[in-house]
Parts: C-alpha cells; sequence; structure tokens
C-alpha cells in the first residue's frame, strides 16, 4: 500500500504538472489550436487562471510523496531498506521532473 | 496521516488527474468542427498602407467601431474573440450602429486558413477580417498606442479597442482609440486594463448611448 500510496502522489504531481505547462503555455504555443480544435483551446485559454493553484497542488503532493519516504518507520511495520530507498530515489526524480516542469509553465509569462 | 484512513486515493489520484487531462486535452477538442466551418467571412489581405481597412474604417464614421488585433491560432486571442461574440456582440440590440474589423497577424504560427474557425467565435458575420500576413499592423500599432515593457515596445496584438463615431483615420497611422484592453503581460494596467469581456461590453454601450 505504501509503494503504491507514493507512486500515486508521485504520477498526481508529475500529472498535474503536465496540466500546469499545458496552462502556462497554452497563450503561446500553436499546437493547442491543432489538438484541441478552436472550442478546446478557448476552454484551456478560459481555465488558464487555475495554473498557480495547479502548481501549488503539485508541491502539496511532492510533499506528501517526501513525507511518506522520510517518516519515521512504525516499530512494527516491517522496514525494506531496499525498498524504502528505491522509493525516496522515485520521489526525488519526481520532485526533479516536476519543479522543471512547474518553472516551464511560468516562462512563458516572461517571454511575451 | 496514516495510510489506514486512505486505502485508495493516492493511487486513483494519478487516475483523476489524467482523466481530468484528457477530458482537457481530447473530450472538450473540437477538431472537427475547427475543419468544418464555412469559411463564409471574406478574409482581405491588408496592403502596406492599411489599406482596406482605412477606408473602411473612415467610410463607416458615425459607427462605434471595433478593432481587434489577434493571432487566429493563439488560444488567448480566440479566447478574447469569443468574449467578444458572447460578451459584447451577442447581447447588442439588433441593429446597433457599430462595426468590427478584425486584423488577424501571424505572431505565433497563425495563417490565412485558420480566420475562418476564429471567425466563427463572434457569431456574427458583420465582422470584416483582414488578414496582415508582414504583421506590420501591430508594429504601427504598438507605436500609435505607446505599448511598452519598461522600455521596451510591446507588438500589438491581442488587443481590442473601441473607436467613437466621430473617430478618423486621416493620418498614416490610425488614430487613438478612445478605449482598450488587452491580454498581454508585462503592459501597466492602470494605462491598459487588461481583457475583461463583460467590462468591455459596459464600455462599449457607453459609447453606443453617446452617440
Amino acid at each position: 500500500m505504501e509503494r503504491s500510496g507514493i507512486v500515486g502522489v508521485t504520477g498526481g504531481a508529475v500529472g498535474l504538472s503536465a496540466l500546469a505547462l499545458a496552462f502556462g503555455v497554452c497563450c503561446v504555443a500553436p499546437w493547442a489550436v491543432t489538438l484541441l480544435g478552436v472550442a478546446g483551446a478557448v476552454l484551456l485559454a478560459r481555465l488558464a487562471f487555475i495554473q498557480p493553484y495547479v502548481v501549488a497542488a503539485t508541491i502539496v503532493l511532492l510533499g506528501i510523496g517526501f513525507w511518506f519516504v522520510y517518516r519515521r518507520p512504525r516499530p512494527a511495520a516491517a522496514c525494506d531498506p531496499v525498498q524504502r530507498r528505491r522509493s525516496r530515489r522515485l520521489v526525488w526524480g519526481a520532485a526533479i521532473i516536476v519543479i522543471a516542469i512547474d518553472i516551464a509553465s511560468f516562462a512563458p509569462r516572461f517571454l511575451i | 496521516m496514516s495510510t489506514r484512513f486512505m486505502p485508495f486515493w493516492p493511487t486513483s489520484l494519478s487516475g483523476i488527474v489524467l482523466s481530468i487531462s484528457a477530458l482537457i486535452l481530447a473530450g472538450c477538442g473540437d477538431r472537427q468542427a475547427a475543419s468544418q466551418i464555412d469559411s463564409a467571412a471574406p478574409v482581405v489581405v491588408l496592403n502596406g498602407e492599411d489599406q482596406p481597412l482605412r477606408d473602411d474604417f473612415n467610410r463607416d464614421q458615425g459607427f462605434v467601431r471595433l478593432i481587434l488585433l489577434v493571432d487566429p491560432r493563439c488560444p488567448e486571442c480566440l479566447r478574447g474573440l469569443a468574449d467578444m461574440g458572447d460578451d459584447v456582440l451577442a447581447k447588442l440590440p439588433q441593429g446597433s450602429h457599430i462595426k468590427v474589423y478584425v486584423v488577424h497577424e501571424p505572431v505565433i504560427g497563425g495563417g490565412e486558413k485558420d480566420i475562418p474557425a476564429a471567425a466563427e467565435l463572434l457569431h456574427t458575420t458583420l465582422a470584416r477580417h483582414y488578414w496582415n500576413p508582414t504583421g506590420d499592423f501591430g508594429r504601427q500599432m504598438s507605436q500609435v498606442l505607446g505599448l511598452l515593457h519598461g522600455s521596451s515596445p510591446v507588438y500589438a496584438w491581442d488587443i481590442y479597442m473601441i473607436y467613437p463615431p466621430n473617430a478618423v483615420w486621416s493620418r498614416q497611422d490610425p488614430p487613438q482609440p478612445s478605449y482598450l484592453m488587452h491580454q498581454l503581460p508585462g503592459l501597466d494596467n492602470q494605462k491598459f486594463p487588461p481583457w475583461d469581456g463583460k467590462l468591455f461590453a459596459t464600455k462599449v454601450s457607453d459609447t453606443l448611448a453617446a452617440q
């Protein structure tokens, strides 16, 4: 369960950061109309105001992920050090990806 | 927070996020509609002297006139056009003395072929659409309006302007609008208010009422 929880929050963080990137670059990305059509691009632009909240949610999910892998293990719980190390790598990897995508999602604001 | 109390939410979270993303990125798309739109809106190419927009503008003296500068592939511009159609033009009384000119510019890769789909968002055949392949009109309007970010000029696009009935385009450059809104980051929001369709509609109604 714990492993799946970690995968869930890190996957959720990566997914949400991709959504934030879509919102962030929608104003400068001609692909939006190609991919979504005119109505979809309009909807994306109308929802772009939630981008900062989506980014905040990715940070919260990462925080939960870190809490999972760095919290003190319960004495009764079986602790597998190898598994724990893998989980930490997973969360750190996701954190690097998510932060990079989150930063990229804000970049267009400074380009135009 | 104990995993005991959240037996399934983290695993389903990715699914929820992916579902939302998929809905936005696919389900709400309208590729079919975009390709099937009747290209009824005639598109005229602007020449280096802003013709025929200039002649059209002066011929329509006595009308409130709106000039919109957009890229027909820019989602923010399309959102502006959709708001203009929904919040402004659709709410005007029948027979309102208003003319709409939309100048399309290739800022992020938009082309003449993209104009009919963008034009549909205005829900009116009364608007006239112009294609400015060189993008010179945006540079010209940037100078006319004094669009600056710090000391750097800001190219004029995603801009929505109101001209009163007595405005005349007598010089080489277009006249100053009585009101404008935009969706460009970095501009002084006091001088250039950011786009708000409902507020823009109020300004249009005020200008019409002042006739």
